[in-house]
């Protein structure tokens, strides 16, 4: 338990850590240390299935083992595309587009590898982690649902943005599709009950994410509330004399070259 | 094609309550950093600080509460703690899903807006001029 605690749960604990330190104004090299403190946390949490192999926890670390690759090629491939367009600072060439697309292409389609053929995440043991089938359902819930808010809000909010909310609803039809696929065949390891099953865990789990981040939203405003209505009043000064009146209009018309 | 598994409400309330009290705990723990660089620019670090870390105090008492109730909370695991380190595990695995779909959601977004054909064209800009 110890073993866990100082090689898996620490490092996690250190990645918000790092965030918070990076954000210090007071220390100078608050966000080399910061990203020094990521960068080991990071690590150790990835090594935690060799570091820690009898703990349950690790299975998180064996989880984000696999999905670090198709992440970032996902997310790196969005950024390439995203920059070869229009944008004032910073544009990236048109080749770099085409292998945006093509890393994101190759991200997705890892993912979908990883549900319906052999890639899917197995521990030491063999069996399957259990984390996947937390992590996927979520994952796939989430996109459906971001990407058909985010197209709706672009034709609702934004001025003739028909075209361009397209790829965000493309996007959620094929999430659609691929849900209804997983809940209906099996994968080679998964069974489409299981998967099922897991799908109304996941609306389960998101909707309890909402009801606790948006508590702990209001309790952090409650704090901040309470604590600026203690703060003792600032302190008044008196009002300015002739003399500083005299001087003040002095250095005003020496700036803004008034002869009067 | 198949609805509701074999699925009832006794599973999902327990997941919704223990989502939601992990959840909670995860981002107050988080907002306690924000908390401690809002207290350094008001030169009194500790005392929203203090007030945070009571209202952490009060997730994790709640929840260790419901979870020492038996079934009520308590899923597969055989003791509190180990339903508590999975319950924490458990956010963090959602959590993370969540943000990815949040980055892949404004990546293609973004995308979309930058491939965008120029809604002002430049005769119209100068004729304006």
């Amino acid at each position: 338990m110890l073993q866990a605690a100082l090689l898996f749960w620490l490092p996690l604990a250190l990645i918000p850590v790092s965030l918070w330190i990076s954000q210090s104004k007071k220390s100078r090299n608050g966000q080399r240390i910061g990203l020094i403190l990521l960068v080991i946390g990071l690590i150790l949490v990835l090594a935690s299935p060799w570091t820690v192999p009898d703990s349950p926890s690790s299975a998180v670390g064996n989880l984000f083992g696999f999905i670090l690759g198709p992440s970032i090629l996902v997310l790196f491939g969005l950024y390439l595309v995203a920059y070869s367009g229009n944008v004032p600072v910073g544009r990236l060439s048109v080749g770099d587009k085409y292998l945006g697309l093509l890393l994101f292409f190759i991200g997705m389609v890892w993912f979908s590898i990883m549900h319906w053929l052999d890639l899917t995440p197995v521990l030491d043991s063999g069996e399957i982690n259990r984390f996947w089938l937390i992590f996927f359902p979520n994952f796939l819930i989430s996109l459906s649902c971001l990407c058909l808010s985010a197209g709706i809000a672009m034709l609702v909010l934004g001025d003739n943005r028909s075209a361009e909310s397209k790829n965000l609803f493309f996007m959620f039809g094929l999430t659609v599709i691929f849900i209804l696929f997983a809940m209906n065949i099996d994968s080679s390891d998964a069974s489409s009950n299981d998967f099922r099953t897991y799908v109304w865990l996941s609306i389960a789990d998101l909707v309890g994410i909402m009801l606790g981040s948006i508590l702990a939203i209001i309790s952090f405003s409650l704090v901040i509330y309470s604590y600026e209505k203690r703060l003792p009043k600032p302190k008044s000064i008196l009002p300015p004399t002739k003399d500083e009146l005299k001087h003040s209009a002095k250095i005003i018309s020496s700036n803004i070259g008034d002869d009067e | 094609m198949h609805g509701f598994p074999d699925l009832s409400m006794d599973n999902i309330n327990p997941r919704i309550a223990n989502s939601t009290l992990t959840a909670f705990i995860l981002c107050s723990t988080f907002l306690l950093g924000n908390m401690y660089f809002y207290g350094e620019s008001r030169d009194r670090p500790l005392a929203p600080l203090f007030a945070m870390i009571i209202a952490i105090s009060v997730g994790f008492g709640t929840t260790i509460f419901f979870i020492e109730q038996g079934d009520m909370l308590l899923e597969d695991n055989g003791s509190v703690i180990a339903q508590l380190v999975y319950n924490i595990s458990h956010t963090i695995v959602s959590i993370f899903a969540l943000m990815l779909a949040f980055g892949i959601a404004i990546g293609i977004l973004f995308s979309s807006l930058t491939h965008s054909k120029a809604k002002i064209s430049g005769t119209k800009l100068s004729e304006e001029e």
